[in-house]
């Protein structure tokens, strides 16, 4: 089974990716761990200094690349091999696209991400993954 | 690895085990059903007579055998499905059980019955993934 893991190093995700481990979902499956990069912040652009702009998107970039390193590592702990990838854009639009693009069977995320308020049962992101995903979906919760 | 499903009798639910089977969620799965008719005649007897209130706890056990039935069903005749049936609020007997079998998901499809024409889920799949203390798999049939 194809397994999508979109992932944003929030400790929600943290949790999804441990979680579905000690449980086995993920052993024996073709498992995809996805980053979104937030895309470059156009339209404000105008009035920042275009240095700013690029010290944000490297910090992004560098952000994203400590988020697969660290899931590569709690993955290696389960003895799970795993593919990393990342694309830059809207979060939700580019995790839908990438289950696309693998014909994911199966998409498995937390239910809270980075910047959510605590009190919606999801985020923005997981909410829109959940209502837009052409495959089932399993959401894992924290603190249980 | 213990899976519950919970069942209402709505075509949603009967789509949500076809869909799991045929896409392989169900393979090596011990599954439990459950299926638990709202309401009680119980604290109304003070104006209904005994005899009514047997029949109605009659017709709510003949309603929920009947539903789980169906729902057995629809797997391999020789597989054992356990199944069972409760009175009372839906979401917390659902949740209830799936602590007393230490499930270790829950899988639901998306709009049981009740639930507004725009919305995904129903009110009993939102409070069951609200207070879950597994993941729950929100099946979809998958469409790419």
């Amino acid at each position: 089974m194809k397994i999508l893991m979109p992932i944003d190093g929030s400790n929600s995700s943290k949790n999804a990716m441990i979680r579905s481990l000690e449980r086995g979902l993920l052993t024996g499956n073709d498992v995809h761990v996805f980053v979104a990069i937030p895309d470059k912040i156009t339209g404000r652009g105008y009035h920042i200094n275009p240095d700013v702009i690029e010290h944000v998107d490297e910090s992004f970039e560098k952000h994203a690349k400590q988020t697969l390193e660290e899931a590569k590592g709690i993955f290696k702990r389960y003895n799970v091999e795993v593919t990393t990838d990342c694309a830059k854009g809207d979060a939700a639009k580019e995790i839908l696209e990438y289950a696309d693009k693998i014909k994911a069977d199966l998409i498995i995320m937390g239910n809270r991400g980075l910047g959510a308020f605590s009190k919606t049962l999801l985020g923005s992101v997981s909410s829109k993954v959940l209502s837009q995903a052409k495959s089932s979906v399993l959401i894992v919760k924290e603190g249980e | 690895m213990k899976v519950l499903i919970p069942v209402d009798g709505s075509t949603y639910a009967k789509e949500a085990i076809v869909t799991a089977l045929e896409e392989g969620f169900l393979e090596e799965k011990e599954v439990h059903l459950i299926t638990v008719v709202e309401g009680t005649a119980a604290g109304r007897d003070s104006y209904l007579s005994d005899d009514v209130v047997q029949q109605i706890l009659d017709a709510q056990a003949k309603a929920g055998s009947e539903i789980l039935e169906q729902a057995k069903g629809l797997f391999d005749p020789n597989r054992q499905i356990s199944g069972v049936f409760r009175v009372g609020d839906a979401a917390e007997n659902i949740l209830d059980y799936a602590k007393t079998i230490e499930a270790d998901f829950i899988m639901m499809g998306t709009r049981g019955r009740g639930a507004l024409g725009s919305m995904l889920l129903g009110s009993v799949s939102i409070k069951i993934l609200q207070h879950a203390q597994c993941p729950v798999l929100i099946m979809k049939k998958k469409n790419y």
